[in-house]
């Protein structure tokens, strides 16, 4: 649509009359003799004697002047159209790829318009202009560098795809003022809904414009969906709440599926830009996910589904069988993730005896057993990892041959993980058991100094087929390790290794994107993530300590299975869900402004198309016209000065009749 | 007084040139008197033409008696006559006639003086009309002059016309025909501007007269060089026109010109006449001895 910045100017519309009514004036003629207006005559037929008027002609000149004059009407009236066109010297376009830009509130998607948006600015640069390309997604990237090959942008925007989490915006941004502070004629135009965290100064003295995309806001999201578990063993229960971030309200009807089985559906009706929230108790038992969905459409799609997980084996489950050891419980309530329960032999028996009438219970491998000072009928072990502290007899897993007494201690190995910053100087054990190592074993702490028992073992550590051993020769209450900085360091690297499923905790839920450490004990060989469509993928284990495998590819929503490989055997560890849970992101309602305070002065709160005026075309127009009509006045002359010959030529050759013989 | 070697019309250069040239005729015209030119009539040139039977009264010097020898019959020899040509120019005086640059008249005037000086070379006799309005002075006819001695009378009378008048060709050239008894080549030097030519030109047909036209224009006739809003004024009658001269004008000014000469080549080719267009650009040395001969003009 054409606007104008001066319509005051159509007044000089009334000059067209005058410019026509000169042509109906008869003109003063100049006299001029000629030797006989025999020839003229025919030709002029428009002779009305002494008219003040005569007959309108058409005239080349009378169309020439009018068409000029209208030129320049239109130009002093200063059309212009509001446009989004760019300009500069050097264009760097910033792409927002973050998720609400898969909204669908314009065809086909915001990222689409944007992308089409981008070229009808490319399309009116000139062609020598170079255009960089930023996406800004979770991860910053720049795709085209000062490029001119406008085909391969065209191709770069039609390969965009949405992400699934929240647009770096501010490194986008930063990025791109870095850029444009090298070219002083360099144009920032972001492409965006308006999403993701903006920086609050952005030292960029060149031109920012927002183009925002997208135009409606009506989205419902799952705002927030976790899973609990009771300690006691109770149905897990889910809390789930849901969000309109539009404004209107609206009915949504919200279904819950624990392992893929339908165990709940909620009409809710949602208040515009309130929450509803729902806690559903007594879920089945043995739920470890929850999927919750919002049936019916949105435009955001990504936000309507969401799953949770259980934080079944984030922590390993540790049994103390004794009379009650205090430093064994301070020092493994110290670990996270760690559930501890203390049971005296008489109550583990009892129990054992319980166990042989019904079935056997399902006891995973991150069951740790600590026998302590205590040892069960030989046929009574758990599954599971076992720990013998200060056994006083032998087992069927070793053998006490004696005792030692006030003995200091020593590594056996000083780059043994187990021994990882663990410091056992002046550490001293009043009594402890000899334990000849046996075959499964290895010593990690052997007796100190001189004498028959240096170097006894006084840890043992090594694995059969179906489990994994430690016998602490000593009972912790005869020495003064546990009040030594070494005590907790040693227990956390001995629950490592013999319950490696709870080598650290694992998230429960993620952002999309966000990447995911696997905190994997020493001895782990890799991570394997499977992802929500079924495919897996093997982490190495960083080769030095204290780094864990990292796993970024969380783009998709779902839950991500993850699980631990130690000497060739898989191991579970945990799940994670990933879900959007980013209000940013839902609330897709497209912002009008970025507010962006850049060191040139201003701020850009920009959002406005720019004025594109259209005088300066118009003045061109109006010089081709003058010029055009300058031809034709004066075309005769032109005529004559590029005729072809001379008249003694014509004489000979135009008017010469045959030659009679 | 002037001469003919200081006469203003022609230079004595040029004179000279034209002393070897004579004017064609394309057909045998009586003559009066004996001259250079073959005559349909039976003379007492050396040539030879036919024979004819003797009857009483006959010269019997031109008896061929070796036929008599041979036939026993009288038979007369007769011979081809050589007799003068009368040539008839005729001068377009009207006021048009004395405009253009270079001048039309002035132009005209040499045209006839050197057509005409050709012809009193040639022993030929000249008779020249100065074609004007209906006054018919006295000064308009230069009378028949014959030989070469005439010339200097014939340049004077070319020199001491002036243009003036409204020109009726039609009544003009009928009046010339009906008043001239002498057949011969008859020369019109004109720029035809105006109505009344064509039936003029076909009254002259009818025999007696070879007619060839010399149409002259000046250059500014040919190409008018106007731009902008005229009030153009006849230089003959005073008629007005107004007109606009712009470049369509022009074109269509061109293009009546042209087919105006084709118009009056139909008519000239329908009376058996010559059409000759020239332009007073043209120099008149080159006229006469390279393009008129090459239209058989003169020789």
């Amino acid at each position: 649509m054409i606007h104008f910045v001066i319509p005051l100017a159509f007044g000089l519309a009334t000059l067209l009359p005058v410019i026509v009514a000169l042509y109906f004036l008869k003109l003063r003629r100049e006299e001029h003799i000629v030797s006989s207006t025999y020839l003229w005559q025919e030709l002029v037929r428009d002779t009305a004697a002494n008219a003040p008027w005569q007959r309108l002609r058409f005239n080349w000149l009378m169309l020439l002047q009018l068409l000029i004059l209208i030129s320049m009407i239109f130009a002093l009236a200063r059309p212009f159209t509001w446009t989004t066109t760019a300009s500069g010297g050097h264009l760097i376009l910033v792409m927002d790829t973050s998720a609400s830009m898969s909204a669908t509130d314009v065809a086909p998607n915001r990222l689409s318009a944007a992308a089409d948006q981008a070229r009808r600015l490319v399309r009116n640069l000139a062609s020598d202009v170079p255009l960089t390309l930023i996406i800004a997604g979770s991860q910053v990237e720049v795709i085209l560098s000062e490029s001119t090959d406008r085909a391969q942008l065209n191709r770069t925007l039609s390969d965009l795809k949405a992400e699934n989490g929240e647009a770096d915006m501010t490194t986008a941004l930063e990025l791109a003022a870095a850029i444009a502070g090298r070219d002083p004629e360099a144009q920032i135009i972001v492409l965006s809904d308006g999403g993701g965290r903006l920086p609050e100064w952005l030292a960029s003295s060149a031109l920012v414009r927002y183009l925002p995309v997208g135009t409606s806001g009506e989205n419902q999201a799952i705002s927030a969906l976790s899973l609990d578990a009771t300690p006691a063993g109770e149905s897990p229960s889910a809390f789930v709440r849901v969000t309109n971030y539009g404004s209107q309200d609206v009915k949504r009807r919200l279904t819950l599926y624990t392992n893929g089985i339908l165990v709940a559906a909620r009409d809710l009706a949602l208040p515009a830009g309130e929450s509803i929230a729902l806690t559903l108790a007594d879920l089945p038992a043995g739920t470890t996910v929850i999927e919750a969905k919002l049936d019916g459409n949105d435009p955001l799609l990504l936000d309507d589904q969401a799953w949770a997980v259980l934080p079944l084996l984030t922590g390993a489950q540790i049994q103390i069988v004794g009379p009650g050891n205090r430093f064994l419980e301070l020092g493994l309530a110290l670990l996270p993730g760690v559930q501890v329960a203390t049971l005296s032999l008489e109550d583990y028996e009892a129990t054992w005896a319980q166990v042989e009438q019904d079935a056997a219970p399902a006891m995973d491998a991150n069951w740790l057993t600590i026998f302590d000072t205590v040892l069960p009928d030989d046929n009574h072990y758990p599954p599971g990892a076992l720990l013998f502290t200060g056994p006083l007899r032998s087992t069927k897993f070793f053998s006490v041959t004696g005792s030692i007494a006030t003995i200091a201690l020593a590594p056996a190995n000083t780059s043994d993980p187990l021994l990882a910053y663990v410091d056992l100087r002046d550490v001293l054990v009043q009594r402890a058991a000899r334990v000849p190592i046996p075959d499964w074993g290895r010593s990690v702490i052997v007796t100190d100094g001189a004498g028959e028992d240096s170097g006894a073992p006084m840890l043992i550590v090594g694995g059969t087929e179906e489990r994994r051993l430690a016998v602490l020769t000593f009972d912790l209450r005869d020495s003064d390790l546990p009040l030594r900085v070494a005590y907790p360091l040693l227990l956390s690297n001995l629950l490592a290794y013999l319950a490696p499923g709870a080598a650290g905790p694992l998230p429960i839920t993620l952002s999309p994107g966000q990447p995911l450490a696997i905190p994997l004990p020493p001895h782990a060989e890799a991570a394997i993530v499977t992802r929500p469509d079924g495919t897996t993928v093997r982490l190495p284990a960083a080769q030095s300590a204290g780094q864990d495998p990292v796993f970024s590819a969380t783009g998709a929503p779902g839950v991500y299975e993850i699980a631990m490989e130690s000497d060739g055997e898989i191991w579970p560890t945990g799940q994670v869900a990933v879900n959007l849970f980013n209000s940013s992101e839902s609330d897709v309602a497209p912002r009008q402004s970025l507010v962006l305070t850049s060191s040139g002065g201003y701020t850009v709160t920009a959002e406005h198309p720019t004025r594109e005026e259209w005088w300066q075309k118009l003045a061109w127009l109006v010089l081709a016209l003058l010029i055009t009509e300058w031809l034709v006045q004066y075309r005769n002359n032109l005529a004559q000065l590029f005729a072809p010959s001379g008249p003694s030529k014509r004489v000979l050759f135009t008017a010469a009749p045959e030659r009679r013989q | 007084m002037s001469t003919l070697r200081e006469h203003p019309l022609l230079e004595p250069t040029f004179l000279a040139k034209l002393d070897r040239l004579s004017l064609v005729s394309r057909r045998m015209h009586r003559g009066q008197i004996q001259g250079e030119r073959r005559s349909p009539n039976k003379g007492a040139s050396v040539e030879f033409s036919d024979f004819r039977t003797y009857t009483h009264g006959d010269d019997f010097r031109q008896i061929d008696w070796n036929a008599y020898a041979r036939l026993e019959r009288l038979f007369v020899k007769l011979f081809v006559a050589e007799e003068d040509l009368t040539i008839h120019i005729l001068l377009d005086a009207s006021q048009s006639m004395a405009w253009g640059e270079p001048d039309k008249w002035h132009f005209a005037r040499r045209l006839a003086a050197a057509l005409g000086y050709i012809a009193l070379a040639g022993l030929d006799r000249v008779t020249a009309v100065a074609l004007t309005d209906a006054s018919h002075k006295a000064t308009d006819r230069f009378r028949p002059h014959r030989g070469k001695r005439q010339a200097l009378a014939w340049l004077d009378w070319l020199a001491g016309l002036q243009p003036s008048g409204d020109l009726d060709p039609d009544t003009a050239l009928r009046d010339y025909r009906a008043t001239t008894r002498q057949p011969g080549p008859l020369l019109v030097i004109s720029d035809l501007l105006g109505p009344g030519w064509e039936s003029g030109l076909q009254a002259l047909a009818g025999g007696r007269f070879d007619v060839t036209l010399l149409h002259l224009l000046a250059p500014q006739e040919v190409s008018p060089v106007l731009e902008g809003d005229f009030h153009l004024i006849d230089s003959e009658n005073g008629a007005a026109v107004e007109i606009t001269a712009d470049y369509d004008l022009l074109q269509r000014y061109r293009q009546r010109l042209a087919d105006w000469q084709g118009h009056l080549q139909q008519v000239c080719a329908s009376i058996d006449a010559r059409y000759i267009f020239l332009q007073t650009t043209t120099p008149l040395e080159d006229l006469v001895l390279a393009y008129l001969r090459h239209y058989d003009v003169v020789r």
